[in-house]
């Protein structure tokens, strides 16, 4: 029996150490997900707590298939994407295409040269709309497929592509942008 | 393109993919709050759902068990008189046998009223027997009749129950049914399970006791109480409707007023299904109801008299003047005047005649009974209570009224219109409140007759909107009817 096995059976049984130790190994990684989904750090905080809320009170469900973190983390990106639509009330293709596409300036097909922090990137991702956030979100860190996507988000497997495009095009620009305020400011 | 695409990907996932943020020092409290908030949460949504069931459960048992047990008094002691002359010659000797989670048993000799228990848990084993106490059964059979022991043979050895259970069978059986398995079981009860030494038996007690019994129930019968039941009402009655239109009205026009009669008598009768729970019952069916009012509506006409008049000319009236001689000025010598004569003329232009115009008023009165007929469904919850045969009661609800019909003269664009179906200004249904009270006497077992008062009013407008001016009608009613108990 693993720790994480041992720490789960406790956790099963409601030890409320053994779920405080099960938050301190995973709640950084969590927080992380949970940022990339978010608009800002306290709205990802809030994400966060409420997916080990669901965590704790579920645990017994786990039936051990698959990894835990793999569990946990499609817990907190349910949680943060069902967050966003409690707000949003519906999900249908509009709320993709709702984006408008002079927002996006595609001015050069190479990528920055510049370096950026972990923090700049979280903030580019950020700034992407919400449903370009969510399709990337998913595809590039989550490796959903866009079939995955679009059973999870309700839209089309087309949306989820032309969402993803979009996405790349919006965080390039974001990239170039910061670049050029970079070289400004030096 | 391509390789663009993999390379902002692989940027972003390189950059993020392992992103690890310490959350807030105050997390941990808050999903511990969190946690033990949901699990309360799921404590209440339990315990609800169990409340919910026992709920059902306890309805469910009501309904297939009690249900049935409508009336308690006069109609049971009915069913025993008829099984005791059944049976009233002959005595009988019980054996009770327990289980060993039970005391000993001991047979013994019963009373016509006991024994008739004994029998009704025999006569139905397979109604009983699946829902006991297993934990302390009673087994019961007659083992001799008239001193004679019975045989092995026809006895149910499975008919086993508590006291409880077996007065809950007792309630199942009707009356019918009772006396023709009775009558069955004294044939077939020739024979007995076991072989009993019969203790004696002092016939000159037993006869004492059933003598004591039967006179007992050849008494007059108490009224039957009504404890859960099903019963249909008849009622009708006069109703006196009374509405708040003022007295006058003058209309639009000003030339129509309305002198308005608020009050009306009318009828009103029913046909109301009455299920009744211990005390409380519930009433609904269908009524008949009519509301509205006498008017008498006074419209002026104007009127013009011309019968008179006068003719009239236009003349010209004018002078002309002729010269009839010349004057010389005699201080002026060579000036001479004209001498003038004047005429005056009177031409006629033109004549007319001018008629008077007087002006009166034809005031016609019609005498409108306005009258506006619904079907009504009630609804009426309430309160009984029994004093012997008397029960006094009391209740409210709301009813919907659906106008069927409605006759008179309304006044709408300056006229007088008739109400006809399709044309008037009510709407085709109204709510009403409605209270009800009075007090029924028990006829029979099946029978009784109330005398109730009904009053009810308006929640809704009869009227359209565009027609009301916050007018409410309420009805008083004198009911008299039969009630006929159904179950």
């Amino acid at each position: 029996m693993t720790f994480d096995d041992k720490l789960i059976e406790l956790c099963k049984k409601g030890d409320r150490a053994a779920q405080e130790k099960l938050y301190k190994v995973y709640s950084p990684v969590m927080l992380g997900i949970c940022l990339r989904y978010a608009k800002n750090r306290q709205e990802a905080e809030d994400v966060m707590q409420e997916g080990f809320i669901k965590v704790f009170t579920s645990i017994s469900g786990f039936r051990g298939e698959g990894s835990f973190e793999g569990w946990i983390k499609r817990i907190m990106v349910n949680t943060s994407l069902n967050h966003y639509y409690k707000a949003k009330k519906t999900i249908s293709d509009k709320n993709f295409d709702d984006i408008r596409e002079t927002d996006i300036r595609n001015e050069d097909d190479e990528l920055p040269q510049m370096r950026f922090s972990q923090i700049e990137m979280l903030e580019a991702i950020q700034q992407l709309p919400d449903g370009y956030k969510q399709v990337f979100n998913m595809y590039v860190f989550e490796k959903y497929k866009h079939r995955e996507i679009a059973d999870l988000l309700g839209i089309s497997v087309n949306t989820s592509k032309s969402q993803l495009s979009k996405a790349r095009n919006h965080l390039k620009n974001t990239l170039f942008k910061m670049e050029r305020e970079k070289k400004q400011t030096d | 393109m391509n390789n663009e695409k993999l390379n902002i990907d692989k940027l972003f996932e390189d950059s993020l993919g392992d992103l690890r943020v310490e959350p807030q020092a105050g997390s941990w409290d808050k999903i511990v709050a969190g946690v033990e908030a949901a699990s309360a949460g799921t404590n209440r949504k339990l315990w609800g759902w169990i409340a919910f069931s026992a709920a059902s459960v306890a309805v469910l048992v009501y309904f297939l068990f009690f249900r049935s047990c409508s009336t308690t008094g006069a109609a049971r002691n009915y069913a025993f008189k008829d099984r005791i002359n059944i049976i009233e010659t002959k005595s009988y000797v019980v054996k009770t046998k327990q289980n060993s989670f039970a005391k000993t048993a001991t047979p013994k000799v019963v009373s016509q009223k006991s024994r008739n228990n004994y029998i009704r848990k025999n006569i139905t084993p397979e109604k009983t027997t699946h829902n006991f106490n297993r934990k302390q059964t009673t087994t019961t059979n007659i083992v001799a009749v008239d001193g004679k022991t019975l045989g092995n043979n026809d006895i149910n050895r499975n008919s086993t129950g508590t006291v409880i259970k077996h007065n809950a069978v007792e309630e199942n059986i009707n009356r019918a049914e009772t006396v023709e398995t009775l009558a069955k079981n004294d044939e077939s009860r020739k024979t007995s399970i076991e072989e009993e030494a019969t203790p004696a038996v002092n016939s000159n007690e037993l006869t004492e006791k059933l003598s004591e019994e039967k006179s007992a129930i050849n008494s007059p019968a108490p009224a039957p109480e009504i404890t859960t039941g099903l019963e249909i009402e008849f009622g009708a009655g006069p109703a006196f409707v009374k509405s708040n239109i003022r007295q006058k009205i003058v209309y639009d026009n000003p030339l129509i007023e309305g002198v308005n009669s608020n009050s009306m008598t009318t009828a009103e009768g029913f046909i109301r299904v009455k299920y009744s729970v211990s005390g409380f019952y519930v009433k609904s069916g269908v009524g008949f109801s009519e509301f509205g009012g006498n008017t008498t509506f006074n419209v002026k006409t104007e009127m013009h008299d011309t019968s008179g008049g006068y003719a009239s000319w236009i003349l010209n009236r004018y002078w002309t003047y002729d010269t009839v001689g010349f004057y010389d000025d005699p201080m002026n010598p060579g000036v001479v005047y004209p001498v003038l004569s004047p005429t005056y003329h009177i031409d006629t232009i033109g004549s007319q005649w001018n008629s008077k115009d007087r002006l009166y008023y034809d005031k016609t009165t019609y005498d409108t009974r306005n009258r506006y007929r619904y079907i009504e469904i009630p609804l009426i919850v309430g309160y009984q209570h029994y004093f012997g045969r008397l029960n006094v009661y009391a209740g409210g609800g709301v009813g919907i009224g659906f106008m069927i019909n409605a006759t008179g003269k309304y006044f709408c664009d300056n006229e007088l219109k008739d109400i006809s179906r399709s044309n008037n200004p009510y709407n085709s249904h109204n709510l009403n409140y409605m209270i009800n009270f009075g007090a029924a006497y028990s006829l029979s077992n099946k029978w009784n007759v109330f005398a109730g008062f009904n009053y009810k009013s308006n929640i809704t407008s009869i009227i359209k909107p565009e027609y009301d001016s916050g007018i409410k009608y309420k009805a008083t009613g004198f009911n008299l009817g039969l009630s006929y108990i159904i179950k």
